[in-house]
C-alpha cells in the first residue's frame, strides 16, 4: 500500500499555476512514496510528460521504480525553480551543497531517467567538477569501472602520463 | 565556426542509448553515453590524467564524438570564462609631443568599458617605458617590467588593492647593458602559494666586456634562467641548460608559463616549432612538440595566447585570410579552425 506524502516542496510552488488544468500528477518513487506534483512539473520531466500523452491525461499516477524517494524531492525541487525561471548559479551552488558525492550521482542518473536536459546538463558539470581533482582509483570505484590494465601496463602509463598527477587530492574515506 | 578533429579514424566507444527500467533497486553505475558528458566537462590535464583508468577511457581523445563534444564545451564556456574578468593593457600615447606609456583596464561583456588607469610609478623614473608580463593578471596581480635606460625592473602590483612590491635586483641586473633579459613569465604556484617571475639571461657576445670575463673564466657566457619567488624574495639560478631560439612573448595559466619556440635545421630541413613550458611549482621545464602544417607557411603569424581557459596558439595567415586556433596541453592539440 503506497503511503500518501504530499510534495515537500509546497512551500516552494509557484502562485500561477493554470487553473484549468488543476487535477496533480502523482510520481511514485521505487520505494512506493507517492508525490503529488502540479501538471506543469510533469512537463519538465519528459519521460513522465511522454507517458501521460500516450495515455491521453488519462492516467495520473506515474511509478518512477528507479528514483528513490530521497532524490525525488530535489528534482522536484529544481524543476520548480526551473518553471518559476529561477535557477540562478547562487541556486544552484546552494542545491548542491547539502549533496555528497554519491548523491549527486544517483540524483544525475534520475535526471536522465526523467529525461530532464537541464538538470542533466548542471550535474554532469557537478559531478566533472567534483572529480577533477581525484584519483584514478576514486574515479574507478566512483564510476563503478573495472581496472583492466595489466600492473605493468598501468605503471608504464602513468609514468608517462606523470605530469597529470600533481595536485591530485588525496582520497577521502568518508566520502565513499 | 568549423571545429575539425584530426583523428577520425578510430572507432567510438559504444554508445548505449538511454538507461531502461531494470529493476526495483537504483543502479549507480552510469552508462558511458552519461559519462562523456561528464568527461567533456574536465580539463585536459585531468583526462589525460583518467586515461589510466582503463584501457576504453585511453581511446577518449581518439574518440570523434567525444572531441567534438570537448570542443562544443570548449566553444560553449567562452562567455562564462570571460565574465567579470578585466583585460589590461599598456599603450604607446602621445600627450604634448612626449610619448608616454599609458595603463587601460578594459571591462564589460565587450571590453567597451576603458579606464585608464592612474597606478602609483614604482619605477623611480619618470614616464618609465614598461610592459606587461606575461598573460596579464593572475589572481588580481599584475606583473610589470621596465626596460628603459639600461635598466631592467619588475614591480608586482595589485590595481584593487593599490599595493605594489618592487622585485629586488638579482646579482647579474649590476651587469647592464652586457646582458640581456630575454624570455619571462609571470604566475602563480598554488602548492607554495607563491608568486614567481622567471627569465632567461643570454650574453651579448660583442660586448668586450663579456669576452674579456669570459676570457678570464670568472663566468661562463652561456645562456641561463633564473626565477624569482616573492616568498624568498630573491633570485635563484635554475639548473637548466636550455637555450631556445624565437621565442615569443610567454604566457602562464595554472602556474605554468608556456613560450612558443622554433627551431632551424642547420641542413635546411625546415624548421620545428614546440611549446616550451615551466612548472612553477615543481620548477620543471616540458617540450611539446606541434604537428600542424601551417605552421611551415612562411606568412603565418603566430600568437600564443590564453583562451577559455586553455593555453592557445593563434595562427593567422594573410594571403590564405584563414585563423586557426590551436589549444594545448602537453601531449594534445585540438584545432579550431575558421574559414
Amino acid at each position: 500500500m503506497a503511503e500518501e506524502v504530499s510534495s515537500q516542496m509546497n512551500s516552494l510552488s509557484i502562485s500561477e499555476t493554470n487553473p484549468s488544468s488543476s487535477a496533480t500528477i502523482s510520481l511514485v518513487s521505487g520505494d512506493d512514496i507517492v508525490f503529488k506534483v502540479e501538471p506543469t512539473i510533469a512537463k519538465e520531466m519528459e519521460t513522465v510528460q511522454s507517458f501521460i500523452d500516450e495515455t491521453d491525461g488519462k492516467i495520473t499516477t506515474i511509478p518512477l521504480p528507479n528514483i528513490s524517494s530521497h532524490d525525488l524531492p530535489y528534482v522536484i525541487e529544481y524543476c520548480e525553480k526551473s518553471i518559476a525561471g529561477k535557477i540562478t548559479k547562487e541556486f544552484e551552488a546552494e542545491f548542491v551543497k547539502k549533496l555528497n558525492n554519491e548523491e549527486v550521482k544517483e540524483l544525475f542518473l534520475a535526471a536522465n531517467y526523467l529525461n530532464i536536459k537541464k538538470l542533466l546538463d548542471f550535474l554532469s558539470q557537478v559531478i566533472a567538477d567534483r572529480i577533477a581533482n581525484k584519483s584514478v582509483e576514486y574515479v574507478r570505484r566512483y564510476f563503478g569501472i573495472e581496472n583492466d590494465f595489466t600492473p605493468e601496463e598501468e605503471a608504464k602509463l602513468r609514468e608517462e602520463l606523470a605530469w597529470t598527477f600533481t595536485g591530485v587530492d588525496p582520497d577521502d574515506e568518508d566520502e565513499n | 565556426m568549423v571545429v575539425i578533429i584530426a583523428d577520425q579514424t578510430l572507432k567510438p566507444l559504444s554508445m548505449k542509448k538511454s538507461v531502461g527500467v531494470k529493476s526495483k533497486k537504483v543502479s549507480t553505475d552510469i552508462p558511458n553515453d552519461l559519462l562523456f558528458s561528464i568527461l567533456s566537462k574536465l580539463s585536459l590535464k585531468s583526462l589525460k590524467r583518467f586515461e589510466c583508468v582503463c584501457k576504453p577511457w585511453t581511446l577518449l581523445l581518439k574518440n570523434p564524438i567525444f572531441t567534438r563534444l570537448l570542443c562544443d564545451n570548449f566553444l560553449h564556456n567562452f562567455d562564462s570564462y570571460y565574465h567579470d574578468r578585466s583585460l589590461f593593457l599598456s599603450h604607446l600615447k602621445t600627450i604634448n609631443f612626449d610619448t608616454k606609456f599609458v595603463l587601460y583596464s578594459y571591462s564589460g561583456e565587450r571590453y567597451e568599458n576603458m579606464t585608464n588607469l592612474n597606478w602609483p610609478n614604482p619605477f623611480q623614473e619618470e614616464d618609465p617605458n614598461f610592459d606587461i608580463l606575461g598573460s596579464g593578471i593572475i589572481n588580481g596581480v599584475l606583473c610589470l617590467i621596465s626596460c628603459s635606460h639600461q635598466s631592467i625592473k619588475f614591480v608586482l602590483w595589485n590595481p584593487t588593492t593599490e599595493e605594489f612590491k618592487v622585485i629586488p635586483n638579482s646579482p647579474f641586473d649590476f651587469f647592464g647593458d652586457r646582458f640581456e633579459i630575454n624570455e619571462r613569465g609571470f604566475g602563480y604556484d598554488c602548492v607554495g602559494d607563491d608568486y614567481k617571475v622567471i627569465r632567461e639571461i643570454t650574453f651579448d657576445l660583442e660586448s668586450d666586456y663579456v669576452t674579456k670575463i669570459a676570457s678570464l673564466g670568472k663566468i661562463s657566457h652561456n645562456p641561463f634562467w633564473e626565477i624569482y619567488s616573492l616568498r624568498s624574495n630573491s633570485w635563484k639560478k635554475l639548473k637548466f641548460d636550455i637555450h631556445h631560439e624565437k621565442i615569443n612573448k610567454g604566457v602562464c595559466l595554472d602556474g605554468v608559463c608556456h613560450w612558443l619556440c622554433e627551431r632551424t635545421y642547420k641542413d635546411d630541413k625546415g624548421n620545428e616549432i614546440y611549446l616550451l613550458s615551466f612548472y612553477l611549482t615543481d620548477e620543471v621545464f616540458l617540450i611539446t612538440p606541434i604537428e600542424d602544417h601551417t605552421f611551415q607557411l612562411r606568412t603565418t603569424t603566430k600568437e600564443l595566447c590564453v583562451l577559455n581557459g586553455f593555453i592557445a596558439l593563434i595562427s593567422t595567415n594573410e594571403d590564405m585570410v584563414s585563423l586557426q586556433i590551436s589549444i594545448f596541453t602537453p601531449c594534445l592539440t585540438l584545432s579550431i579552425r575558421s574559414e
